[in-house]
């Protein structure tokens, strides 16, 4: 079967001005991505702030076309600009829903507006269709009748999220989609995308800095650092047997809830993520790397493994 | 445990929106630190766990007043304990650190001169105080010290900030550092370096701290006690560990069983069912049982008082034999 989404090469370089009468600088958000993702899955995309998971979540979407690299999405290559279909067929879940949704309207309003702007359902199907959207995210009826800033933080972003299911996509991109709700109110929205991947056969990229959801949600990882996937494969491969060393200390770093009072002399890893780079000429985590040495400098290391789990790192057992 | 008194003992703690028909937000919340320990707050938003931090140094908004409740401060060992208005300890044995490193820290003014004005207000001289920024620095791991004393805010990365704001807390030589929400602005790797220095702090000053955070498992990582706070009261009370493998209120449970884990095979998350109430419209009786899995008729009737039920434990649930029991009424 070949992979619904394909990312190639992807590169999204931005020119920055820096002070006056110097060259402005080049940054690499994107460098050099290729990923795949494959019909009703759910690819998990983890890094810290500036590694460019959501420059790459734009790229999905079309809100940002890559500097060079090419994407297909059913096997078509997509263009600069895309078709209203293609639109409706990939939509996306922000962090923020109170920023995401017009404060002035009604729920109603704004679902309804969307499901005429694509044609989806005839003007007398309109109520029963929202009713069934509404359905579908958990909400009570009445929340169509309400104002974004009437609804508690994770209503809010069921709204969000039946927004973007009211135009039937086959793919949601949610970034950072449960980042702001409480644990409880994040356990349910959570649990609601599995209910919806299972029952819509939607196919979900979740990019998040949470480890611990992305191995509750998804099949697949990449692991992101200063614009690259340091390390990629199914969930179960990178949390049990992870190479890269990026990967092992974010896994080391994240607190876990039943091994508490584990105190530890050295923290998982120094330094901080740097953002991305003006050149790289050799790996992007050489600078925070344990175990770097010579070779790593020289030339940006290739992916060793294989479709289930590559990792970018020489020291990386095949 | 000794009969040495805690570092701080807030008694019946209530804060009020100021002005006619003041809502309660926080509620008769009692609690004690003694020395060198560190005492988690756990709660979502909303559940006055911030409120009832920034209470000890006096600093809720102007909105909101403290309408009940009595401090008692110790300072260091050979002192008494002593009844305290929350301005004296500002600067003078209590520091606090908070979450947005960029907006607290003053952007006018250089890290070195941040870190040493606590001193310059207590008369250590402008050379001293100087000299204790340096080390501090240092002993905070910024790399390069000497250098970044002349560094402005903006010039810094987050993590590098919050060492800034630990730095300043710490100028003053506090014995009890307030915690509010210290890692949540960072990245993961950076909250590590962050949690690992202020514990390793923590044991060299032997200080006591108060750690309030919405993450349990960050406040787990750390803190040797662990209140949960729901809707404005202390709900559950006890050593960390105890607390998460043996939680005896409903809302603990579904607090611990709603956060997704990275360790073993994924599985369902549990959720709580519903959502908090809002403040000044409580339901009748225990606050949570209108999402309680194990509510019977006498939990609606009056909102159960915080009992002992072990060694350091205590829970407002009359339930609390049955949360962990698997029977479902």
């Amino acid at each position: 079967m070949s992979a619904l989404i394909e990312l190639d090469d992807i590169r999204v370089h931005y020119t920055v001005p820096t002070r006056r009468h110097s060259p402005p600088v080049t940054l690499r958000a994107l460098d050099g991505v290729s990923l795949a993702v494959e019909r009703s899955r759910c690819l998990g995309v983890v890094g810290e702030s500036g590694c460019g998971k959501s420059t790459l979540a734009n790229v999905l979407v079309g809100l940002r076309t890559p500097t060079a690299g090419r994407v297909r999405y059913d096997g078509r290559e997509v263009g600069a600009r895309r078709s209203k279909d293609l639109c409706r067929r990939i939509q996306m879940v922000f962090q923020d829903p109170v920023g995401s949704l017009n404060p002035r309207r009604r729920v109603r309003s704004v679902l309804a507006e969307l499901i005429d702007h694509h044609d989806l359902v005839p003007d007398t199907g309109m109520n029963s269709a929202l009713d069934s959207l509404m359905e579908m995210v958990d909400l009570p009826p009445r929340v169509l009748e309400a104002r974004p800033h009437e609804l508690s933080g994770g209503q809010r972003q069921r709204v969000a999220i039946a927004r973007a299911l009211a135009v039937q996509p086959e793919v949601l991109v949610a970034d950072e989609a449960v980042a702001a709700l409480d644990v409880s109110a994040q356990a349910t929205v959570i649990n609601l995308l599995a209910d919806l991947r299972a029952e819509l056969g939607l196919t979900i990229v979740f990019i998040s800095h949470d480890l611990g959801i992305v191995r509750t949600l998804c099949d697949s990882v990449a692991v992101m650092y200063a614009g690259r996937v340091v390390e990629e494969g199914t969930a179960e491969a990178v949390f049990t047997a992870a190479q890269h060393p990026y990967t092992r200390a974010l896994l080391r770093a994240a607190p876990d809830l039943h091994r508490p009072g584990t105190v530890r002399r050295s923290p998982a890893l120094e330094g901080e993520p740097a953002g991305t780079p003006e050149t790289n000429t050799g790996c992007v985590f050489l600078p925070r790397c344990p175990e770097a040495e010579a070779a790593c400098a020289s030339a940006p290391p290739p992916y060793i493994g294989n479709e289930s789990h590559r990792t970018a790192c020489i020291h990386a057992v095949p | 445990m000794t009969a040495i008194e805690p570092v701080i003992e807030i008694a019946n703690l209530t804060i009020a929106t100021a002005g006619p028909g003041g809502v309660t937000l926080v509620d008769d919340v009692s609690l004690h630190v003694d020395a060198g320990e560190c005492l988690g707050i756990v709660g979502e938003s909303g559940s006055g766990k911030s409120l009832t931090l920034r209470s000890v140094l006096d600093l809720l908004p102007s909105s909101l007043v403290r309408t009940r409740g009595t401090m008692r401060f110790r300072g260091r060992r050979d002192e008494e304990s002593r009844a305290v208005d929350p301005r004296e300890l500002r600067g003078h044995g209590v520091s606090m650190i908070f979450q947005e490193p960029m907006s607290s820290l003053n952007p006018t003014m250089r890290i070195g001169d941040l870190i040493a004005a606590g001193p310059r207000a207590r008369g250590v001289s402008r050379r001293d105080a100087a000299d204790r920024a340096l080390r501090l620095l240092g002993e905070v791991g910024v790399p390069r010290p000497e250098q970044r004393l002349r560094a402005w805010p903006h010039q810094l990365s987050g993590g590098l900030r919050q060492r800034v704001m630990i730095a300043m807390a710490l100028s003053v030589e506090p014995v009890l550092l307030l915690c509010d929400e210290p890692t949540t602005a960072l990245d993961a790797t950076v909250q590590d370096q962050i949690l690992t220095l202020v514990e390793h702090l923590r044991a060299e000053r032997d200080m006591a701290m108060i750690l309030v955070s919405h993450d349990l498992s960050v406040v787990s990582r750390i803190a040797d006690r662990t209140a949960v706070m729901y809707a404005g009261r202390i709900v559950e009370q006890g050593p960390t560990r105890a607390l998460i493998d043996d939680p005896r209120h409903p809302y603990t449970r579904g607090l611990i069983d709603s956060m997704p884990q990275l360790h073993g095979p994924p599985v369902r998350l549990k959720t709580i069912e519903g959502s908090p109430p809002t403040a000044g419209r409580l339901p009748r009786g225990c606050r949570f049982s209108p999402r309680c899995p194990l509510v019977v008729d006498a939990c609606r009737e009056a909102d159960p008082p915080l009992m002992a039920i072990g060694p350091y434990r205590t829970t407002a649930c009359l339930r609390h034999s049955a949360v962990n029991a698997g029977d479902q009424p």
